[in-house]
């Protein structure tokens, strides 16, 4: 357990030192942010929204940005796994495949999240909103969650969307029946009726761990 | 094909047929490898020498047959011309992922080995490959066409090293187009579509 939580810990650090000197995932992911929140918020302004209005459709449409700005990007790291043929490296040299993929949750995690914090500023504010979703720890929570469901289901269908042609298509069309049930989960916390949110909290929590947990699984099948 | 070297036999190999992509390469051959064996395998391209060596290190899956590893053999596999490296680390760095022992380069200089890969030449490249899998102190090597970009001297320094491996025991495979030098090489054989022939003294078909 010690010896996969450290080589975990290894390969995370792998992944980040990469995007520092690549810094290609965090400019991608956050210009994909802000392109979607102008046209939303362009659109938002043609529809003639009013500001109460416009209130209850922000988490709604911060989520959206947050969900395509983590697709578009998510592919990217195993993309890079198979350049040069690291990921096979790493195979060879009988890396826990378990560790690979908890390192590789942690990197897309902590891009989304990136992603989640800038998608949870920049639309509010250009819709003329506090971007009050950032400052409530429920926001923050719903946020965390739908990235980890993001990072499970993403690290796991990568490596097999990369192997195909238009992978990149591929992996939206395997991916979006897995995360439409955490956008309307989270959804549903942020701005659906207070009464039924537990058991909308109890749904992001079981998607999340049921990911997790099929990814551990399907890992090692998925990378060989 | 197995080879006449009176110590124990590491890897054995039963039968085995590879495909890529749905087109067979290659029928099934059989063959097995002592410790202190160093075998040189030839063929025409696309005949699947690489796939093989691919399979034997478990990173190929579409294949029929058997093959087995002795209990506490370790496999290393290392190209020449695909890195297997992360092409933004440097080879310090590459090598910490896949080992805690302290490293010191054999055949680079240090200086190169806190570049990244990406600035390394193709000789470097493999070389870096060669290192990698070198610090893991693998058991079986399998070298695919690791010479082809190397230098006189790196080459020689490649052979040596090898040759000392297996004088200590270990065991390898290289894939090459080249001829290799006879000093170090136990058994030649030909993989083609039809199977392995062509055995010098040193091995013998299955």
């Amino acid at each position: 357990m010690t010896g996969i939580f450290f080589c975990t810990v290894k390969l995370l650090r792998k992944d980040l030192i990469i995007e520092t000197r690549r810094a290609e995932l965090t400019v991608m992911s956050l210009m994909s942010v802000i392109g979607l929140s102008i046209i939303l918020s362009y659109g938002v302004w043609l529809a003639g929204i009013s500001q109460s209005q416009k209130m209850e459709l922000a988490p709604a449409l911060s989520l959206s940005v947050l969900f395509m700005a983590a697709l578009s990007v998510i592919g990217k790291f195993s993309e890079y796994d198979e350049k040069s043929g690291a990921l096979d490296g790493l195979l060879v040299a009988k890396v826990s495949s378990d560790a690979l993929y908890l390192a590789r949750v942690a990197a897309i995690f902590l891009l989304t999240s990136i992603a989640a914090f800038a998608s949870g500023l920049v639309l509010p504010t250009l819709l003329g909103l506090v971007p009050s979703l950032l400052l409530s720890w429920h926001g923050a929570l719903v946020f965390c969650g739908v990235s980890l469901g993001l990072a499970s289901v993403g690290a796991t269908l990568a490596p097999i969307a990369v192997r195909v042609r238009a992978g990149s298509i591929f992996l939206l069309t395997l991916m979006l029946p897995l995360v439409i049930p955490l956008f309307f989960a989270s959804c549903e916390i942020l701005s659906g009726n207070p009464s039924t949110r537990d058991f909308w909290w109890t749904l992001l929590a079981a998607l999340d761990a049921v990911y997790l947990a099929a990814g551990l699984w399907l890992h090692p099948h998925v990378v060989r | 094909m197995s080879v006449s070297a009176p110590t124990s036999q590491q890897l054995s190999v039963v039968n085995v047929a590879a495909s890529v992509a749905g087109h067979k390469l290659f029928s099934q051959i059989s063959f097995s490898v002592n410790s202190g064996v160093v075998l040189a395998l030839y063929g025409g391209n696309g005949v699947g020498k690489t796939t093989l060596l691919r399979v034997l290190a478990g990173l190929h899956r579409d294949y029929t047959g058997n093959f087995s590893y002795s209990p506490g053999v370790t496999v290393g596999f290392a190209s020449g011309s695909v890195s297997m490296l992360y092409e933004d680390l440097s080879l310090y760095e590459n090598v910490e992922l896949v080992s805690n022992t302290s490293f010191t380069p054999r055949l680079l200089s240090p200086a190169l080995c806190d570049r990244p890969i990406k600035h390394f030449s193709s000789g470097e490249r493999a070389l870096a490959a060669f290192e990698r899998m070198w610090v893991m102190q693998p058991t079986v090597i399998l070298l695919d066409e690791i010479t082809a970009h190397l230098d006189q001297k790196k080459r020689t320094a490649l052979f040596e090293a090898v040759k000392a491996h297996a004088k200590r025991g270990g065991a390898a495979i290289f894939v090459s187009h080249e001829e290799l030098p006879a000093y170090i090489v136990s058994a030649r054989f030909v993989l083609t579509a039809a199977g392995l022939s062509g055995i010098e003294p040193g091995g013998s078909l299955a």
